[in-house]
């Protein structure tokens, strides 16, 4: 299934090239890197989406993706100075981004620019926690202000409660009820168009199926 | 991947004509693979990522000319112009390492910093706290650094043959009077600094910035927290009293208040105590913080600190040996610093600081009152510009008021002093290798009616990525201490010059430091007149003897400090190991000699271990010092003997759980576990017949706690 998905990927991102449209390659690119975890396909669609971003630059989702994909592939990188390196990359593009919305931040940068911090958190918890914990807060305040209805901002919390020890208010537990109401808001968000920003329904179905299989 | 590209070829060979292959394969200069690397024509979408042995194979269909770009993490970017005509296959592709950015160097000679907010600092505030027999006092673990001796009868940091009033304690940029809770002579106490409100620390123990004068070994830099953390509720208790504390962040502005009432009969049932208590130490204090940030660029912090303690001992008759005195003390002592710090634009930042300070200690010596009181007023005023990247320059000024009043059955005596003082001192890196610090300092004294300049300098040179020399010189100074300026005595500045010379090495988990110094005193206090020695450092001087400064000495020594994360998984620690020869000739010694608060050797072994499956975390120290000489009127050597070497092995244990939505610590503690009996030094009889040591408190003791916090309690995220 992936490697139809990246197959169908760059070879549409070929005609679209040519077609000087960036949507094609992007939807196509996008779902290529969502749908899977390998390494290497994943690199591969992150590679891609940073040629669009590098093809389309007045694009401000072409760099929101290319930035999404960094902040995940450093997530799942373990060697600490190729995660940095990999956010340094999204941050590039996160700042392009900006630019090109000329600084007017919406909830969806916000929670951008929520979950780059809590990757770069995520790289050294017990010495950035206290910078990088505050920035995440402060975008997810902000992303909740602009849209209280962005399942993305209770996915996100829901993650970093997951990852969180229990001692420190965290735990399966404590996460349910995010991702419970991630699930809803998801459940209303019914757009497959790559131009409005729609990620994270089965990352939030596989967090909740883990916790029911948890308790069980 | 290989029915990927299968697939591939096949269809684009169906679906588009005039496709073209790119292949080959990505090496590094040493013909090793680079995997992960971006490969793809410039400006297309054209592209794609080696695989682990290098390789990439992509379609395009461009043609002509054409550049191949290839970027890869840790590498410089790299390509090659290409003109497409077919498939171009079997491309050899080399890209070098990027060479590894250089941090600026910052000068380190003499300081250690300890800290959250930097990346690399050699202790953060929890290693403080965590320290095993520390007791959660910033100084008690600052004394398992280099450079410092056990003490365990005086209060006081003794930093490299300085005695305790050489060194300093800064809050905010403002001196603390009294650094350390009042106590009874002989009994040692801790300083009145907790470490959960400070962001940084800053231990120098020597060449220390232009920015600080009046102490002639070291200055001890505390900085207080921009803002609280986070809202939170904080309790706890433990042997030696209960503890509540309250902080609340709003959006622009933090404060919060802390309430603690001790009282240390509980620890002191425990164990069999060497000190005998009429009255166990007992008392409260209170505080109140606030912070605000009126802007961006400002920020406003106030701190204020009331304390009361009393406590009833019967000490060693420090007039006759062998005989008890009753020792009563009530102490009040207040604390409280406001400071402002704003940035103008890039090019300036401004600070300013105000402190006062109330110390009264109501001090009964078998009844007869003997009360002193002092109080201090401080203010700070700097700018500094950033010239550019590579230099900046500071510039202040502060000034100094302190009184201090004396009462016994002789009567009363008191001083004021006023201590004016100017700055500058400039920040200078012309390359990333090399830095330095200059400084100027001119202080004046106007009880001695005398102002001199210092002259400072502190210099790093960069020798590798990880690795750094450094050294620092500089006039150091000193008025005499209180004791002499109350008995009307105006001795000259003493003074100080420091030579050190470090290197250090420091990646995320490794340190190593190794330093020596040499420090020349020079001016020191002597008192001529007496007729014989009196080791008791409370003898009182009635204006019957000649003060002078004719005193001199020196001290030299070697440092090591080594801290290791990464050896043992989970396990965390470090070895201080300081070796000094010193020498002087002060205060009432009748010739030049090795001071009574020296241990030639000093070892310390912090290691702390952390068990993820219990939540638990074990701390142990160990420390040792060898013997420390002490008076003996019948040898025939002034202070030539030396008592037994000094060992302590301490442990604590953290359980770390939460008990409803409290974040709960639950502590235990045991110092001294194997009961080693040191004694700090003997004093001697009138008659030299007999002799008594001088003792800890405390031999082995043991504590428990617990701590509870609440956070964000009234956060609806949902």
């Amino acid at each position: 299934m992936k490697n139809i998905l990246l197959t169908a990927a760059i070879l549409l991102s070929g005609f679209a090239a040519t077609a000087q449209d960036y949507k094609t390659p992007l939807t196509a690119t996008y779902l290529a890197f969502d749908t899977t975890m390998n390494e290497q396909p994943r690199l591969e669609a992150a590679n891609k989406l940073k040629l669009i971003a590098k093809k389309f630059p007045d694009v401000w989702q072409a760099n929101y993706y290319a930035a999404y994909a960094f902040t995940n592939l450093s997530y799942a990188e373990k060697d600490a100075a190729k995660r940095d390196a990999y956010l340094d990359e999204a941050q590039g593009y996160y700042e392009d981004m900006l630019a090109v919305l000329d600084n007017k931040e919406n909830s969806e940068t916000h929670v951008l620019a929520a979950m780059m911090a809590n990757a770069r958190m995520a790289v050294k918890p017990q010495q950035r926690y206290q910078k990088y914990g505050k920035i995440f807060d402060q975008h997810l305040d902000a992303a909740k202000a602009d849209n209280p209805d962005n399942p993305r901002i209770y996915y996100l919390k829901g993650v970093t409660k997951y990852y969180t020890p229990k001692m420190f208010g965290g735990g399966a537990d404590a996460a349910k009820p995010y991702f419970e109401k991630a699930e809803t808001l998801f459940a209303n968000e019914q757009t497959d168009d790559v131009d409005v920003i729609h990620w994270g329904k089965p990352q939030t179905a596989y967090f909740l199926g883990a916790i029911r299989k948890e308790e069980q | 991947m290989k029915y990927l590209i299968t697939f591939l070829l096949l269809l684009s060979g169906v679906t588009v004509i005039a496709q073209s292959v790119i292949s080959g394969q990505v090496t590094d200069k040493a013909g090793k693979p680079v995997k992960g690397a971006s490969v793809s024509l410039d400006n297309t979408l054209d592209g794609t990522v080696t695989d682990t042995a290098g390789n990439f194979l992509f379609q395009t269909t461009e043609s002509g000319p054409q550049t191949l770009v290839v970027t890869a993490i840790g590498y410089l970017d790299g390509g090659m112009p290409l003109t497409i005509t077919g498939n171009q296959t079997n491309l050899r592709i080399t890209i070098k390492a990027a060479p590894h950015s250089l941090d600026n160097v910052t000068v380190t000679a003499g300081a250690f910093e300890a800290g959250n907010d930097k990346g690399k600092t050699i202790l953060s505030t929890l290693d403080i706290v965590t320290t095993a027999g520390a007791n959660a006092d910033v100084v008690q673990a600052i004394q398992t650094l280099p450079g410092t001796q056990k003490t365990g009868t005086e209060s006081g940091l003794f930093v490299r043959g300085g005695d305790a009033s050489e060194a300093s304690v800064v809050v905010d940029g403002l001196t603390v009077q009294n650094a350390f809770f009042s106590s009874a002579p002989g009994v040692a106490s801790r300083s009145r600094f907790m470490p959960w409100a400070f962001k940084g620390v800053s231990f120098s123990s020597g060449g220390y910035s232009a920015r600080y004068g009046q102490a002639l070994s070291s200055i001890l830099e505390l900085n207080t927290l921009d803002m609280p953390e986070r809202t939170t509720i904080t309790m706890g208790l433990n042997f030696a009293g209960i503890y509540a504390s309250g902080q609340k962040l709003w959006k622009n502005s933090g404060g919060g208040i802390t309430a603690s009432y001790n009282n240390l009969s509980p620890f002191y049932k425990l164990a069999n105590t060497n000190v005998d208590y009429y009255k166990v130490p007992q008392g409260g204090s209170a505080s109140a913080n606030y912070s605000w940030r009126p802007s961006k660029k400002g920020l406003l912090k106030t701190m204020l600190n009331g304390q009361y303690f009393q406590s009833g001992v019967r000490v060693p008759d420090p007039f006759h040996a062998g005989q008890t005195i009753d020792f009563g003390l009530k102490t009040t002592n207040f604390f409280g610093n406001v400071s402002y710090e704003e940035n103008f634009g890039a090019k300036w930042q401004l600070f300013t600081a105000a402190s006062y300070s109330y110390n009264h200690d109501d001090i009964t010596w078998n009844g007869f009152a003997a009360p002193r009181k002092d109080q201090r007023a401080q203010a700070r005023l700097e700018g500094k510009r950033y010239i550019n990247s590579r230099l900046t320059l500071l510039l202040g000024g502060e000034w100094q008021h302190y009184t201090y009043q004396q009462s016994s059955d002789t009567g009363n005596r008191q001083f004021t002093e006023d201590n004016p003082a100017l700055y500058a001192e400039a920040s200078w890196s012309p390359t990333k290798r090399w830095a330095f610090r200059p400084g100027l300092r001119f202080d004046y004294s106007r009880l001695l009616n005398e102002g001199a300049l210092f002259p400072r300098l502190n210099i790093a040179y960069r020798t590798g990525r990880f690795s750094q020399v450094g050294v620092a010189t500089g006039l150091f100074y000193q008025t005499a201490e209180p004791m002499y300026l109350l008995y009307g005595y105006r001795p000259d500045m003493q003074l100080a010059v420091h030579y050190i010379a470090n290197f250090q090495w420091i990646t995320e988990e490794r340190t190593l430091r190794v330093e020596g110094y040499y420090k020349d005193y020079q001016q020191l206090l002597r008192e001529k007149g007496w007729t014989a020695y009196d080791a008791n450092t409370y003898r009182t001087l009635y204006g019957n003897q000649v003060v002078d400064n004719s005193g001199y000495g020196y001290a030299g020594g070697a440092e090591l400090f080594w801290r290791d994360k990464k050896m043992v998984k989970n396990l965390d620690y470090w070895v201080s190991y300081s070796y000094i020869d010193t020498r002087r000739l002060y205060q009432n010694f009748p010739q030049e000699a090795t001071p009574s608060f020296i241990a030639n050797h000093n070892l310390s072994l912090v290691g702390k271990y952390w068990i993820n499956k219990l939540n638990t975390q074990i701390n142990m120290t160990y420390s040792y010092a060898s013997g420390r000489p002490y008076y003996n009127p019948n040898a025939s050597d002034f202070l030539s003997e030396r008592t037994p070497d000094y060992h302590n092995l301490a442990f604590t244990v953290n359980y770390l759980t939460s008990i409803k939505k409290w974040f709960t610590v639950v502590y235990a503690g045991v110092d001294n576990l194997t009961n080693h009996h040191n004694i700090f030094g003997y004093r001697y009889s009138a008659d030299g017949t007999q002799r008594y040591a001088q003792r800890p408190a405390l031999y082995r003791s043991f504590f428990i706690g617990a701590n509870f916090s609440l956070t964000e309690f009234n956060r609806d995220e949902l």
